[in-house]
């Protein structure tokens, strides 16, 4: 029971941030607003007991993309204006498309096997995944791995200063 | 609830504490007395000041962009007060058990980068902001040798769970530990200092410097303390603010500061065990280790590293934004993963 | 890379010497300074530990020398406003009502005619330099240890050492303006000799070779100069007024220029003269030795009154001028060209100048 109250107060958590970044025009605000729905999605994996996929939520994304975003937004901040403001563009294609997506989920959702699988337990997970990662999934960690190395590569090459 | 009936209360008898103690530091550093005129002393000044920074009028300029100023030092203080969540009071104690717990405390130590960010934005002040994206950029860059330092000390316990981590540091261990690391040494039976884990193996005194260099780094304080620096920013990202509301962002500071304080002494000192060995039959270890003694040796190891933050703050200038980072990236960041690596190496082949 | 390395062992090394600083700092908080004076023998030893003195509850013990709040012993005060005059940031104040006749005597024997009506010295003003306590012929201003004398009003910062009230100052007032009208009077009648006796009424004792010297440069300068020139020059009376009053106006515009161009002119003109005069006033931050080498000279005084007065100044000029005693003897020496006694005079001294 308080489980589900939690739950449904998580997933308000969630949703109303999230309707509240599409009203605002404020970016900075919206930015504040997803950092709290990716924190509602957090609680929610807690509750599920998927611990270890709490922590990387907050830590990646609440942590780090937010930040980021935030950062973007404020380093582009033209100067002279009052805060940083959109304007809502394109409203009826934006709302079709979104229309679809939303039909394509829901459809997706009740055509997946959502069986309840046995419950995990929050022992050993963390010594569970990294041997996954190490084994199973060897080939991905490694090509992720790979991946963010470039990725760090290119950025430290476009940061350098160029002679010409 | 530990967290809740220990450490706040803990945290801000610490706060009141502290900021006496750094000021009389700084004042015996400085051949000064510190303060000397509220009570015998000076001992209850802190308590006079946090009086009056309470009766401060709450001021919320008019051109800040109020919801935004008004959550950013609700979700700093919350952030930093949230990584108590995982840390062992004593001896099988500890606030909540969860697997990932030193994972958890990072990660949500680092949302406080998002308070800050709204604080400098809210505020409407350039200073504010200027304070803010020094202090997201230092904060974001010294969580990555922080991270890796925490790193090697995890590869060295084998676990995230913090408590776990400091029961192997002594004499209930489970598992084997070795002196320096080297096999034929083993010291479970002894105890006391000389198995924490920066006796147990010898490489982690390094990683040891860079945490705390990065722990500084992370809690802002001088010497980086560019966020804030008042001589150029004035108050950085906390400029707007006043009161109670100051108070927090203050609070936040110094239960950053402990926080680092208490993860170095139960990452790398032993947590809640104490320093004695058990010496031949004098069994030294066992007499003072125990749930009350744990709570004395934790909170005296955080304070002796408090200590020390409070010596670093008053000896060294402030680094510029270009050392601030090339410290971070070329030096810190590369030689932790060095030593991540060869902790790794010795792990494998040294001692198993 | 060797540099990278390089820059880790240095940081390393000023890290821990920092370090190891500000602990030996820490270590020496045990000490504290004992608030002990600049006399007592271990004053330069107490360099280490603590140096904070709580000052309400202990301060250091001022030498009995200290130079600070200045006082004035009034009675001994002759009001002859040096210290006023030399006063760089004018703190002083005096107002002085000249008596009829000597009202007493300080306690070195000088005889004291102006009855001081006010004497405030504004210490928020003053800068502390000295300069008034070595002018004081009596030495009755003098700067006393007391240095904690902060006050809640600003105002209460001006000192009042006159001691007159009210009623007698307008008394000393009147019988002072009854006196002058009477020697207003006394001059309208006879040209130049009564006006000599009126005037010295102060004067006539000061016929006596030293003391008469003295007082009369205290007395408020204006009018007794007007008087004595008048008194002075026996042959014109009446001429000598004017060129005094050119010399005035002239002098500030000519001070300006270098001395030799001064010199030049000089000669010519008779003007001249009393611009030393007027120099050595201002430029009176006279040291007490000074004074006492004026002293010494008034000895060729018993010439006419007036003569005297130009070598006492002149006396005091010499510091910046050359030897007092080459002035000496041209003072000597003018007597005999006395028929003729402006012109003469000067070329003489630009010739002990140059
Ligand atoms: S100098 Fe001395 S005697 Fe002359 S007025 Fe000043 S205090 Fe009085
Ligand atoms: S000490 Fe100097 S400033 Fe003060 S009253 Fe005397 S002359 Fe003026």
């Amino acid at each position: 029971m308080t489980l589900n109250i939690l739950f449904f107060a998580f997933a308000a958590m969630i949703v109303v941030p999230l309707i509240y970044l599409l009203i605002t025009k404020n970016i900075i605000r919206a930015a504040f607003a997803f950092a709290i729905s990716l924190l509602g999605m957090a609680a929610i994996y807690v509750l599920l007991n998927a611990e270890f996929m709490a922590v990387v939520q907050i830590l990646i994304y609440a942590g780090g993309i937010v930040v980021l975003l935030i950062f973007g937004v404020m380093l582009t901040k033209r100067s002279g204006d009052e805060g940083v403001f959109t304007a809502h563009h394109q409203v009826i294609p934006g709302v079709l498309v979104s229309l679809a997506f939303f039909v394509l989920l829901t459809q997706s959702i009740f055509d997946v096997n959502l069986a309840w699988g046995e419950e995990v337990t929050s022992t050993d997970q963390v010594k569970q995944i990294g041997v996954l990662y190490l084994t199973d999934h060897l080939i991905a960690f490694e090509l992720i791995a790979f991946l963010l190395l470039m990725a760090l590569v290119g950025a430290a090459f476009l940061a350098k200063k160029s002679d010409q | 609830m530990i967290t809740f009936l220990v450490f706040l209360p803990f945290l801000l008898g610490f706060v009141v504490v502290g900021v006496y103690g750094e000021r009389k530091i700084a004042g015996f550093v400085q051949n000064r007395l510190g303060p000397m005129e509220v009570g015998p002393k000076g001992i209850v000044q802190t308590v006079a000041d946090l009086l009056k920074m309470l009766q401060k009028e709450d001021l919320r300029p008019k051109a800040v962009d109020q919801l935004l100023f008004l959550a950013a030092p609700i979700i700093v203080f919350g952030a930093i007060f949230t990584g108590y969540a995982v840390l062992p009071l004593t001896e099988g104690v500890s606030g909540s058990v969860i697997d990932a717990g030193l994972f958890f405390l990072l990660s949500v130590v680092s949302l406080d980068v998002l308070g800050i960010l709204l604080a400098g934005w809210g505020s409407n002040n350039k200073y504010a902001l200027f304070g803010a994206m020094r202090s997201v950029a230092q904060i974001v860059s010294y969580e990555i040798p922080l991270g890796l330092s925490v790193l090697c000390v995890v590869m060295v316990a084998q676990t995230l769970d913090l408590q776990e981590m400091v029961t192997q540091q002594g004499i209930y261990a489970t598992e084997e530990s070795f002196l320096f690391g080297i096999k034929g040494l083993k010291i479970n039976a002894t105890g006391g200092f000389l198995s924490w884990n920066i006796f147990s193996m010898p490489l982690l005194i390094i990683a040891f410097i860079i945490f705390f260099i990065s722990g500084l780094a992370e809690s802002n304080r001088v010497p980086f303390d560019l966020p804030e620096s008042e001589s150029e920013l004035i108050g950085g990202y906390h400029t707007e603010y006043s009161g109670f509301r100051w108070g927090l962002f203050m609070l936040s500071e110094y239960g950053m500061m402990l926080l680092v304080s208490f993860l170095a002494a139960i990452l790398f000192f032993g947590g809640w065990y104490s320093p004695f060995p058990n010496i031949g039959s004098f069994e030294l270890a066992e007499m003072t280790n125990g749930p009350v003694w744990g709570v004395i040796w934790l909170f005296g190891k955080a304070t002796f590293f408090i200590f020390l933050q409070i010596m670093a703050r008053w000896t060294y200038p402030r680094l510029r934004v270009d050392q601030l980072m090339s410290l971070s990236w070329k030096y810190l960041t590369p030689v932790a993963i060095l030593l991540l690596f060869l902790i790794g190496i010795w792990k494998i082949w040294v001692i198993s | 890379m060797s540099k990278y390395f390089q820059n880790i062992i240095d940081s390393f090394k000023s890290i821990s010497g920092g370090m190891k600083l500000t602990f030996g700092y820490l270590l020496d908080a045990t000490k504290s300074r004992k608030p002990i004076g600049i006399k007592e023998e271990d004053y330069f030893e107490l360099d280490r530990g603590i140096v904070t003195l709580q000052y309400p509850k202990e301060s250091l013990p001022v030498p009995d020398n200290g130079r600070y709040r200045l006082h004035n012993e009034i009675d001994d005060c002759i009001v002859c406003d040096k210290c006023a005059k030399v006063c760089p940031v004018d703190c002083i104040e005096i107002e002085p009502i000249k008596a009829t006749e000597t009202i007493g005597y300080t306690s070195d024997g000088t005889a004291k005619r102006i009855h001081a009506a006010k004497f405030d010295i504004d210490m928020g003003k003053c800068c502390f330099c000295g300069l008034c306590t070595t002018v004081c012929p009596t030495e009755c201003l003098t700067m006393t240890k007391v240095y904690d004398f902060s006050e809640f009003d600003v105002r209460d910062h001006k000192y009042s050492f006159a001691e007159m009230s009210l009623v007698e100052i307008a008394q000393k007032r009147q019988e002072a303006e009854e006196a002058d009208k009477k020697k207003a009077e006394a001059k309208a009648k006879p040209v130049a000799p009564t006006s000599e006796s009126a005037s010295s009424s102060t004067e006539q004792s000061a016929v006596k070779p030293k003391p008469a010297f003295r007082p009369k440069p205290m007395v408020s300068k204006p009018k007794t100069e007007s008087s004595e020139s008048t008194s002075e020059e026996k042959p014109k009376p009446k001429f000598r007024p004017k060129p005094m009053i050119k010399k005035k106006e002239g002098e500030e515009s000519k001070e300006a220029k270098t001395e030799s161009t001064e010199e030049a002119k000089a000669k010519p003109r008779p003007v001249f003269k009393p611009k030393p005069m007027v120099k050595k006033k201002s430029e009176e931050s006279a040291e007490t030795e000074e004074k006492k080498e004026s002293k010494p000279k008034p000895v060729f005084k018993p010439r006419p009154v007036v003569k005297k007065k130009d070598e006492g100044y002149k006396g005091e000029e010499d510091k910046t001028q050359s030897g007092a005693e080459e002035k000496k003897e041209p003072s000597a020496e003018k007597p005999k060209f006395r028929p003729r006694p402006v012109i003469k005079r000067k070329p003489k001294d630009d010739g002990d100048d140059s």
